[in-house]
């Protein structure tokens, strides 16, 4: 037990655009970790797919100087969360670990979360998700898997830091960098999302999100998201190219 | 079933898991019976946690991986941190290898057929039967040479040892197959740097790369380790690394790049020489290594080569080439690697390409310099273990395309009264000029080694089903290794989920019945692993430091290979002189077939051996973004004039065949180019893959590199025909309502 | 009085019944999605393939934590594998006929098939290390002895069987104040005097502590 003040930690995703090379890993390791719903042809056809985090791609100029810029798009976990305050049922909350989170079973599907997102990362379950009998085996038993008519979107991999808090706790110490690692940071091969805690003055993240390359995304709307990108560096772009 | 001494330290000790990854990993021997939580249906099986480390197969990468298990099911693949390949992280494929586990159209016991030959009718029978068959149909044909062809997956290690032993022993051919091989590649480093092992790119600390269609940060080689280094490349602690990339299509590696070159099919090569010509003529680079390469002639030997000369064939300009030979040689920019592979090696003047392309890492002198190409050392495991004789590994790879037709010319002949193929898919894989499936069925018995019911096994008239390598033991010598000598170990880290046997088993159980103990005197394939890993630790050295070889395999197991830092690669120290000959690559007719059709392998199927796996379908092509379909890329302003819109199904025709796909407009695609990804178009392989899409290796034209003889599966031209039909292709672009803010998302700057 | 139209007399009933069959239904609904999930402490535990004894485990001096050896360790208390049951009915008891199916199931590498009794929905994490370190910590007992304070007295059940109901009501009660009753008076002080001054945190009450 800790004897210290008491103070929760504020999880904190970093993004480096100008190391992704939109490889899809995180993509795959998340739907593994999380028990996403099989993403099959028709639901893509439906434009009904989820994945918790996706990798845009965006076109910039035209052949043959043509760029095409990878962002991998998650839950921003804002702060000032556009998705909060229109739940009628309080399913969707701000916790005090710098968390948007989800709560299942008090979700009862009115999708205004999802109409008021701007980042467009919140899912909704429109069928019961079906695996064959023998691909159930796979499902994490950490992670609740979510029914028809529900909300869902990234957590941050929620209950890898409470595994990883429960651990720290255990070994009777405070929690370091790295101890917890989200599906999709564990998988980057090129350590483009590197996830940590913003209150700590050492960690990664926050020693990342002082570079000078760092913007949130739609900055403007003021959702103060907790998800940080890095510039992608382009050397043939001209200053200010990219900004509105 | 005896209680091992295991199962009694487990037990009496009571288990020690959930600790941090690695500290967990243990030997995976066997696992507890599992328990009923899982057989609730609305459960999910709750439990210990055990991480176990093995080796990744779903490419030939070997990167180091550790599994999530719960109650004895394999949850969750992570990147095993301490390996030298791959520093803890995976890739989109390597995570969908526990899926594969629980696929629910495995193969569940052995199968006989009872229709015609690939009629898809097959009965259940029992191992005991089905080894029987095998035994008595074998023992009919020892002592007659070349009756028995053997065709496995490209099986390196003590395996492909084992198989080689039987082969021998039985009097059969080993070929070893899988549909697009490196051997232009191997040909060509063997060229350019005297041995014929792929070196290690330490792009980590290179200052600049230029990829020759080298997709590798999408697939070529080893992703993984490629992209590890890539990041830090970009990110790391110094000054940024600047990557070029010169690719006849804009693969994944060029969306990455600052600079993308598009080049004509097949151009690689003459191009990489026109930059060498730059290079040595104004004096950039080394100057030994140039008098070396040109045979003492200077810039005079590849005058030929000149930009100007080159320019309207590699549809690159003079002054173009010149600006990149001078970026390359650049000395405030060194060290600068050049990789080559990919299309620019399926040529028929394939390794023609690749050597050019090699020989530019001598001009730089960044060939054995930290940053550079790192020469790797030899295995320490090159022979199968046991002093009968030197029995060397045959190193894992497909053979060539014309060593392959040969053995298939062989079966269509007749002469091949039985064939033996494990985990290997030709009938898919090879172009239909060959007409594999014609073949097979001239072969008097197929005996099918494999997990899937896929398009060859659905030939076969008995079925082996096989263990997954999450079930199986195995060693991989990595190739390429990571710089420094490195084994690979796996371990079976969930028991097998059906009746399954390993493939290595089941060749030792045979070779027992069949008498031919003395040459394969093991009788478990764990036993052949175990005396291999003997000798790495009678080596005393590496990673692993331990009393007993007891200990040692343990720790072996624990950390899922075992490797030596101090352990590095030395090269010849001569520079080869170039070869030039073979410089035009040989296509179609650019009349009647307008466009380059250059296939590609998709970033989550592989070369389609990934295709049953439902994520791996749903995973979307970076690029196009695409999943689930067969689609080909068209220049998007080429598309607008013909009138093709996103979904039209063209048929695409090349002399030996047609397929249809979907138009996905891309504008990224060079207008005499047509982009096609490898990996659907199976007729058989799981609910998931079948009837799904189309197969562009099908259409290839049979033409050939011309020193390796492998297929120069980037050489065919096709021309495209509408077919008025429509379809929507299952994609991720648009599929989320976005306010279009592009350019407030991905925000660039010029500066670092 | 006036004149009741005819359509309305017919009328009338009809919806009223109609009303009272959808305004039952609906109750009905409602309670049985109530007492059926989680579940219903009312239930029989069922009958388990084999008639194992946790008081006779419990008499011979077995400490819980022996065979649910996850229970310190995870967040499942864990079932014993058949390799552990039969480590010990090897040589104990091996000709009763209840414990001679241990010695076929292991044989014929077959789980049993244990039917489960407690059981929280799929939607709730409840994680058994955390609590059981947390009162045995707390008041200096044995892990196993926490177990009592969910799971009832074991060891004078022939056939174990859920004691409480386990609805979340009954987790954030004790997650708000009433944990503290289960410890021992002075430890009861000295971790509310710590909560209050802000050197611990009190037991979560966030959702997302259990749900996710």
């Amino acid at each position: 037990m800790t004897t210290q003040h008491a103070q929760s930690p504020k999880w904190s995703m970093v993004v480096d655009a100008d190391r992704c090379t939109g490889c899809q890993a995180c993509v795959v390791a998340c739907q593994a970790e999380n028990n996403v719903p099989l993403n099959t042809d028709d639901i893509f056809k439906q434009k009904r797919a989820i994945e918790w985090i996706r990798i845009e791609r965006y076109w910039e100029g035209e052949y043959p100087n043509i760029k095409a810029r990878f962002l991998p798009v998650l839950c921003q976990h804002c702060e000032n969360a556009p998705c909060e305050p229109v739940c009628p049922v309080y399913a969707t909350y701000h916790n005090d670990q710098g968390m948007n989170v989800q709560i299942y079973n008090r979700c009862i599907g009115t999708r205004y979360c999802a109409n008021n997102c701007p980042y467009n990362v919140r899912f909704f379950n429109f069928w019961e998700p079906v695996w064959p009998e023998s691909l159930r085996n796979q499902l994490n038993p950490d992670v609740t898997v979510r029914s028809r008519g529900i909300m869902e979107k990234c957590s941050f991999c929620i209950q890898r830091i409470r595994a990883g808090t429960r651990r720290v706790k255990k070994e009777g110490r405070a929690l370091a960098d790295g101890d917890v690692v989200p599906a999709c940071a564990q998988a980057c091969p090129t350590d483009a999302l590197v996830f940590g805690n913003m209150h700590d003055a050492g960690s990664r993240v926050r020693k990342m999100s002082e570079d000078k390359r760092h913007y949130r995304l739609l900055e403007r709307s003021g959702t103060d998201p907790n998800v940080i990108y890095l510039k992608r560096v382009d050397p043939t772009a001209t200053e200010g190219a990219g900004h509105e | 079933m005896p209680f091992t001494r295991r199962d009694f330290l487990k037990l009496a000790g009571g288990s020690a898991g959930g600790a941090a990854i690695l500290a967990a990993c243990r030997p995976g021997v066997r696992e507890f019976i599992e328990q009923s939580p899982a057989r609730l249906p609305e459960d999910q099986a709750t439990g210990t946690d055990n991480w176990y480390a093995t080796t990744c197969r779903q490419c030939g990468a070997g990167c180091g991986i550790v599994v999530r298990l719960v109650e004895g099911r394999a949850k969750k693949i992570e990147g095993n941190p301490k390996h030298p390949v791959n520093m803890g992280k995976t890739c989109a494929r390597g995570q969908s290898s526990v899926q594969a586990i629980y696929h629910p159209d495995r193969i569940r016991r052995p199968m006989k057929a009872t229709g015609a030959r690939g009629s898809g009718a097959f009965r259940e029978i029992s191992w005991e039967e089905a080894l029987n068959i095998l035994r008595d149909n074998l023992k009919g044909l020892q002592g007659q040479a070349g009756t028995v062809s053997i065709v496995t997956d490209p099986a390196g290690g003590h395996l492909g040892g084992l198989v080689q032993e039987f082969a021998r022993a039985q009097g059969a051919v080993f070929t070893q197959y899988e549909p697009l091989e490196h051997s232009t590649l191997r040909e060509a480093i063997k060229r350019a740097f005297g041995q014929e092992r792929i070196p290690d790119f330490d792009i980590k600390n290179a200052a600049q790369v230029f990829s020759f269609g080298a997709d590798f940060l999408g697939g070529w080689v080893s992703q993984v380790r490629h992209s590890r280094g890539y990041g830090e490349f970009r990110q790391g602690d110094r000054v940024r690394g600047a990557l070029t990339s010169i690719d006849a299509r804009f693969s994944s590696t060029s969306a990455s790049a600052d600079t993308w070159v598009p080049v004509t099919p097949g151009a690689e090569g003459k191009l990489a020489l026109a930059m060498a010509h730059v290079i040595i003529s104004e004096n950039l680079g080394a100057a030994r290594a140039a008098q070396a390469l040109t045979g003492g002639r200077g810039a005079a030997a590849l005058d030929a080569f000149a930009p100007d000369r080159v320019a309207a064939a590699a549809g690159v300009s003079a002054a173009r080439i010149r600006e990149l030979a001078r970026a390359f040689a650049d000395r405030a920019h060194q060290p600068a690697i050049a990789i080559g592979g990919g299309s620019a090696g399926a040529h028929t003047n394939g390794v023609f390409n690749l050597t050019a392309i090699y020989a530019l890492n001598h001009l730089v002198g960044s060939v054995g310099v930290r940053g550079g190409v790192l020469p790797n050392p030899e295995s320490p495991l090159t022979s199968l273990p046991g002093a009968v004789s030197v029995r060397l590994l045959p190193k894992a790879g497909g053979a060539p395309y014309t060593a392959w037709k040969a053995e298939v010319d062989r079966i269509r002949g007749g002469a091949v009264k039985t064939l033996l193929i494990r985990n290997a898919n030709p009938v898919w894989g090879s172009p239909s000029a060959l007409d594999v499936a014609g073949a097979f069925s001239r072969a008097g018995f197929i005996a099918s080694f494999s997990s899937f019911l896929d398009d060859t096994t659905y030939m076969a008239d008995l079925v082996l089903p096989t263990n997954l390598p999450l079930e199986d033991w195995g060693d991989m010598p990595l190739d390429p290794a990571p710089g420094i000598e490195a084994v690979g170990f796996q371990q079976p880290v969930v028991r097998p989920f059906y009746e399954t046997r390993g493939f290595g088993d089941l060749l030792l159980t045979l070779s027992q019945d069949l008498g031919y103990e003395r040459q394969i005197p093991w009788t478990t394939f764990r036993d052949l692993l175990r005396d291999g890993a003997q000798r790495l630790y009678q080596l005393r050295r590496g990673s692993i430091n331990a009393a007993t070889f007891e200990g040692f395999w343990n720790e072996l197991l624990r950390a899922g290979g075992w490797w030596d830092e101090t352990r590095t690669g030395t090269l010849p120290a001569t520079v080869p002189l170039l070869d030039l000959t073979d410089a035009d690559a040989q296509t179609g007719n650019a009349a009647t077939y307008p466009y380059a059709l250059l296939p590609f392998e998709s970033i989550s199927l592989g070369n389609g051996q990934l295709a049953q796996l439902p994520w791996m379908q749903a995973t979307p092509d970076p690029i196009a973004t695409t999943t689930w379909d067969t689609w080909v890329e068209v220049n998007m302003k080429l598309a607008e004039e013909q009138g093709l819109k996103e979904g039209d199904v063209v048929r695409l025709e090349s002399p030996s065949g047609a397929i249809e796909a979907a138009v996905y407009p891309n504008p990224a695609t060079p207008p005499g180019v047509l982009g096609v990804p490898i990996g659907q178009g199976h007729k058989a392989f799981g609910r998931w893959a079948q009837g799904r899409g189309s197969n562009p290796l099908a259409i290839l034209e049979p033409r050939v590199d011309a020193k390796t003889g492998s297929l120069a599966w980037a050489a065919t031209r096709v021309r495209l025909v509408p077919t008025g039909n429509r379809r929507r292709i299952p994609k991720m672009e648009n599929s989320v309502l976005a306010v279009d803010f592009t350019k407030e998302i991905a925000q660039v700057t010029p500066k670092d | 009085m006036p004149k009741v139209p005819l359509a309305v007399k017919i009328a009338v009933p009809i919806v009223g019944l109609l009303l009272t069959i959808g305004v039952t239904i609906t109750a009905v609904g409602i309670l049985k999605a109530w007492w059926s999930t989680p579940f219903s402490p009312v239930q029989p535990s069922g009958t388990q393939p084999i008639a194992f004894r946790h008081d006779l485990h419990v008499i011979a001096k077995i400490d819980c934590q022996f065979c649910h050896r996850g229970v310190t360790l995870t967040e499942a208390a864990t079932l014993p594998s058949v390799e552990q049951c039969y480590f010990c009915h090897q040589v104990v008891l091996k000709d009763s006929p209840e414990v001679s199916k241990i010695a076929y199931a292991f044989q014929n590498g077959e789980p049993i098939n244990w039917v489960r009794v407690h059981r929280l929905p799929d939607h709730v994490q409840f994680v058994h290390d955390s609590h059981v370190r947390f009162f045995a910590e707390q008041n200096g007992i044995a892990p196993s002895q926490a177990c009592s304070i969910c799971h009832g007295d074991v060891g004078s059940m022939k056939i174990a069987e859920q004691v409480r109901n386990l609805k979340m009501r009954d987790c954030v009660d004790c997650h708000r104040n009433r944990y503290l009753t289960y410890l021992a008076p002075d430890a009861a002080q000295r971790i509310r005097t710590a909560v209050v001054e802000g050197q611990r945190l009190p037991p979560p009450t966030d959702c997302a502590a259990c749900h996710y």
